[in-house]
């Protein structure tokens, strides 16, 4: 496993640890040079590349589409929230600690939940994350209920892009190299035929948990991180579905499946929303949805038709193809 | 004791067939076409504004509006599956139907204000023998379960209906069997947007709404779909009067947080135990 | 030679400096006010209101020479009623825009979001439609705030039927109302109140009240309060009540009675109901100096195609009034003085009285009860205000005609 990853980032070669590198240059350069403002909104972008990128692990790779992953998210920034409230935790710890509760979480649901296949699965993702938003408003004396809880600002806002940013990096990377993992072809394997999976002895129970684990691990990181930028957190707020659906929009709009779509979807979204909230104040989100229907009418498999013929050009098609060499 | 048990199981249960309604529609978009419709709420919501401005406008009583409400947003959903919708299945759809929701909902926005309207034409309740029955809630509630059962009748019994049953089968095989495929699909998205267009209409009477309305509806369809098992239009009802109904119960022998909570994880049960749901057929 | 050039340069742009700085403040480069509120999203409606207040002043303080001589400009942004988007719309009017002072934005967690980004850079809020007292209590330095808090909004009703003795508690579990039934909570057993069963707290997305309210019915109390977030909430709450013959002597609603569609969407069933009002258009200022108010309303009325100016269209103008009374206090453009100047001013504008504590707390302003009373809003107290007397005990649904 750990070969087969070390020889992933290995194959990335020459242009795939410049872009890395250039990456990490822009990353660090961007808060001497542009605004608080432009830094608060590259660490929104980051987030829902971080969110994206975990999604599509289990709904992209593996074939289960989740709609209700914001569960994730929401108890991640809970227990960081909970820990620096309640128990007076050093927050960067209590931000790991977010994403081991989301991590906890995926693990108790993932065994029945599972089970359940297709729009099943779908369906009860978003009842559990809608059930667990009311029971958070319900149980008061741990979560603060509706009226949320309130934290000091502790960290500052470089500090936290930065964590958001290298967190960004880090789930691409994930996502890249479990491609080149005998996990992350069994996964493939899975979307693509469940019985044939099975049958090649590959134990789907236990690699599907894996992925929904991993899945949920990140967005609880990136909940905690983003609680600790806006000191505030409410259950309307952490178990909105309009951010499940945000994930699925950008993810599907930049390619599902893919490494890069989960990347560029998020880019693409944020940059476009952002320019029409600036200039049409009133009907900036009917004029996104109509660009959103032109896109879908235009471009019926989204983006990716483009980017890999760009791709192919460029030379790096692995990172655009949506991946199928373990059903091949 | 015994009094107040009955008062609120008729009202979960009148809740319930209002909740079937919206869940109808949603249920034959999404059973016949694969499409899964997020604009589904915008319909509803755009329902109660026709009943609105009939009403308050020309004074016309607001049952009769869903005559008017049926075939608006029957043509609209027709309209947007001819020139939208039709190509474009699963997640695409979702997409698509996404987009189409933004535009109406700003649009409402934009036009008709935030502020919160509501059709105030019955209000108060029968007192039967110490049982207390909301007048508006009973009413939609009725028309809500006719509604279900004429388009229930509907997909049965009528050579439409049949041609939609046979497309949620298997699409390629009707297409083969001469039936006009792209016809029956935009009737059938016709349909989808025009029953929850009735529940939109029912719920102006009961709830003081603005362009939001839609919202609050939208994740419980999907549940009580996946519940009754999807495409089965009887599912459905029984799918919203069971979920009405265990609201009800729980609301009252412990509280709202824990019975809205109850909804949710008792889909995720029964799809665990029946994963077709409780009408579905087995897989 | 190159050791005389720098010094010459130096001294060559500093003058030009100067120059250009005292020709900008020659003519009068405007006083930048910048703000987000909910333009978009749940918030629009009330975010709209409080827009209006906002562009009233900008156009009535420049019609009146401006502040400090100079005139005055407001940027107000859509934070889409995301307390995220008003977190990176602050840094933005801070650290983009600029701007020389912030104005508030709209309800309590945007309130929350926008005082954490001041407190950063030391720029002071005065906030507007807040009320949740967490706002006063985290011991920021830069907040104060026109409203009074939860306590003493809630602490009003309570004690003016402080003869009742059993109530029940009615929650809608926003962040705001739960801010209103906690001071509820607190000022129960101030005035020898009991609750006759736990706060029954409702979602946004409930459809159906039946099953609390009969619970609240089985005990009949004699008071009810019901923290709702507006007219939505209290419309299903009185409708069901009168669907099951719940009788109180007397309803308490948060916020509703003074939604201006409260009483067109509930008719003759808003009769009766009783709420606290900060503010209205026409009250008797024998209690409170409301400044220059007629000619608010009437500015107002000309901008604003002839409609009446409401609650939240005060409060923000308040807010624009406190700032250039602070500004005009102190003389030039400190922030620091300014937040001193806001923490010790006792004054008055279209909004009523302003006095805050040492944490920015509002003390000075006047609460009025009010009742709905054959479809108007009529004031009840304070008695030197009143414009009507207390319709008492609220008649069973059944006797009403």
């Amino acid at each position: 496993m750990i070969k087969d990853v070390a020889r992933s980032l290995w194959a990335l070669g020459w242009m795939g640890g410049g872009a890395i590198a250039a990456f990490v240059v822009l990353l660090l350069v961007a808060p001497w040079v542009v605004s608080p403002y432009v830094v608060s909104l590259f660490m929104a972008m980051f987030m829902y590349i971080v969110v994206c990128s975990s999604w599509n692990i289990i709904s992209g790779f593996t074939g289960y589409v989740s709609f209700g992953h914001v569960v994730f998210w929401g108890v991640g920034a809970y227990v960081t929230a909970v820990l620096v409230w309640k128990f007076n935790y050093p927050w960067p710890l209590a931000v790991m600690l977010g994403g081991v509760g989301s991590a906890f979480l995926a693990t108790i649901v993932s065994y029945p939940i599972l089970k359940l296949t297709g729009i099943y699965f779908a369906i009860s993702m978003l009842a559990l994350a809608e059930a667990i938003k009311i029971l958070t408003s319900h149980f008061r004396s741990v979560t603060g209920g509706g009226g949320g809880i309130y934290l000091r600002p502790m960290a500052s806002l470089n500090i936290l892009y930065l964590m958001m940013g290298f967190l960004a990096l880090a789930v691409v990377l994930v996502c890249y190299s479990i491609t080149h993992t005998k996990f992350g072809r069994s996964l493939l394997t899975i979307r693509e035929d469940e019985t044939a999976a099975e049958s090649l002895g590959i134990n789907i129970t236990r690699r599907k948990i894996q992925a929904l684990i991993l899945s949920g691990l990140f967005p609880g990181i990136a909940g905690g991180i983003y609680v600790m930028n806006v000191c505030f957190i409410d259950p309307a707020t952490a178990f909105d579905i309009s951010i499940t659906v945000n994930i699925i929009l950008m993810t599907t709009f930049g390619g599902i499946g893919t490494i890069i779509g989960p990347v560029l979807g998020p880019v693409a979204f944020t940059a476009l929303s952002e320019f029409l909230w600036a200039s049409f104040p009133f009907l900036h989100r009917a004029i996104l949805g109509a660009i959103l229907i032109a896109m879908v009418m235009g471009m019926p498999n989204g983006i990716m038709p483009f980017m890999v013929r760009f791709a192919q050009w460029v030379g790096i098609r692995e990172f655009f193809s949506r991946r199928r060499e373990a059903s091949q | 004791m015994f009094e107040a048990w009955v008062t609120v199981l008729i009202s979960g249960l009148a809740m319930g067939a209002i909740y079937a309604l919206v869940a109808g529609g949603l249920n034959l978009t999404w059973g016949v076409m694969n499409v899964v419709n997020m604009a589904h709420g915008v319909f509803l919501m755009l329902g109660a504004y026709i009943t609105f401005m009939a009403w308050s406008y020309w004074g016309i009583n607001p049952l009769f509006t869903i005559f008017l409400s049926f075939p608006i947003l029957f043509a609209l959903g027709a309209l947007i599956n001819r020139f939208l919708v039709r190509r474009t299945v699963g997640l695409a759809s979702m997409l698509l139907t996404f987009g189409i929701f933004m535009v109406i909902e700003n649009l409402a926005v934009v036009g008709f204000g935030g502020m919160y309207r509501s059709v105030r034409f019955f209000t108060g309740s029968y007192d039967i023998m110490g049982v207390f029955v909301s007048k508006p809630r009973i009413i939609a509630a009725g028309i809500a379960v006719a509604m279900s059962l004429l388009t229930y009748w509907f997909l049965k019994k009528t050579k439409i209906g049949v041609a939609i049953r046979a497309i949620s089968l298997d699409r390629m095989m009707a297409e083969q069997c001469g039936v006009n495929t792209n016809q029956i699909c935009t009737i059938t998205f016709g349909i989808g947007a025009a029953q929850p267009a009735v529940a939109g209409s029912l719920m102006s009477l009961i709830f003081a709404f603005n362009p939001m309305l839609g919202r609050v509806f939208l994740v419980k369809a999907f549940a009580i779909v996946v519940l009754g098992g999807m495409g089965n239009f009887l599912g459905a009802l029984i799918g919203g009067l069971t979920i009405g109904l265990v609201e009800a119960v729980i609301a009252f022998s412990g509280n709202l947080h824990l019975s809205e909570a109850a909804g949710f994880i008792i889909i995720i049960l029964i799809l665990l135990l029946r994963p077709s749901g409780i009408m579905g057929r087995r897989q | 030679m190159r050791s005389r050039i720098i010094p010459i340069i130096l001294l060559t742009l500093f003058v030009l400096g100067t120059i250009v700085f005292g020709a900008s403040c020659e003519t009068k480069e405007p006083i930048v006010f910048g703000g987000a509120l909910p333009l978009t999203g749940w918030g629009a409606d009330g975010g709209e209101y409080n827009r209006r207040g906002y562009m009233v002043w900008e156009d009535m303080v420049n019609a009146a020479g401006g502040i400090l001589g100079r005139p005055v400009k407001v940027i107000i942004y859509d934070d889409k009623s995301d307390p995220t988007v008003t977190t990176r719309l602050y840094e933005k009017l801070v650290t983009q825009d600029k701007v020389d002072f912030l104005l508030s934005p709209w309800t309590d967690d945007m309130v929350m979001a926008a005082t954490t980004v001041g407190e950063k850079y030391g720029k002071t809020i005065v906030a507007g439609g807040a009320t949740y007292p967490a706002i006063w209590e985290r011991g920021y330095k830069y907040v104060t705030g026109l409203l009074p808090n939860s306590k003493d909004y809630l602490g009003v009703g309570i004690r003016f039927f402080s003869g009742l003795k059993t109530v029940a508690l009615l929650n809608l579990d926003l962040t705001f109302t739960t801010g209103f039934a906690d001071a509820a909570e607190w000022n129960f057993p101030r005035e020898g109140m009991t609750l006759v069963l736990p706060r029954q707290t409702y979602t946004g997305d409930t459809t159906d009240l039946t099953a609390p309210l009969m619970k609240i019915k089985a005990k009949n109390p004699d008071f009810i309060v019901a923290c709702t977030g507006g007219a939505e909430d209290a419309t299903m709450i009185l409708r069901q009540a009168k669907e099951i013959g719940l009788n109180p002597k007397a309803w308490w609603f948060t916020i509703a009675p003074v939604i201006p569609e409260y009483i067109e969407v509930l008719g003759e069933d808003a009769e009766y109901t009783l709420g606290c009002s900060e503010w209205e258009p026409e009250l008797p200022d024998t209690i409170e100096d409301f400044s220059i108010r007629a000619a608010f309303n009437q500015r107002h009325r000309e901008m604003f195609g002839g409609e009446d100016p409401v609650e939240d269209a005060a409060t923000t103008f308040g807010v624009g009034q406190i700032m250039q009374l602070a500004i005009e206090k102190v003389g030039e453009l400190d922030d620091e003085k300014i937040n001193e100047a806001l923490h010790e001013l006792d004054t008055s504008t279209v909004f009523g009285y302003y006095r805050v504590d040492e944490a920015g707390k509002q003390k000075g302003k006047v609460m009025y009860v009010i009742q709905v009373q054959n479809g108007v809003r009529e004031t009840l107290w304070p008695f030197k205000a009143a414009t009507s007397v207390l319709r008492f005990p609220t008649p069973p649904w059944d006797k009403r005609d």
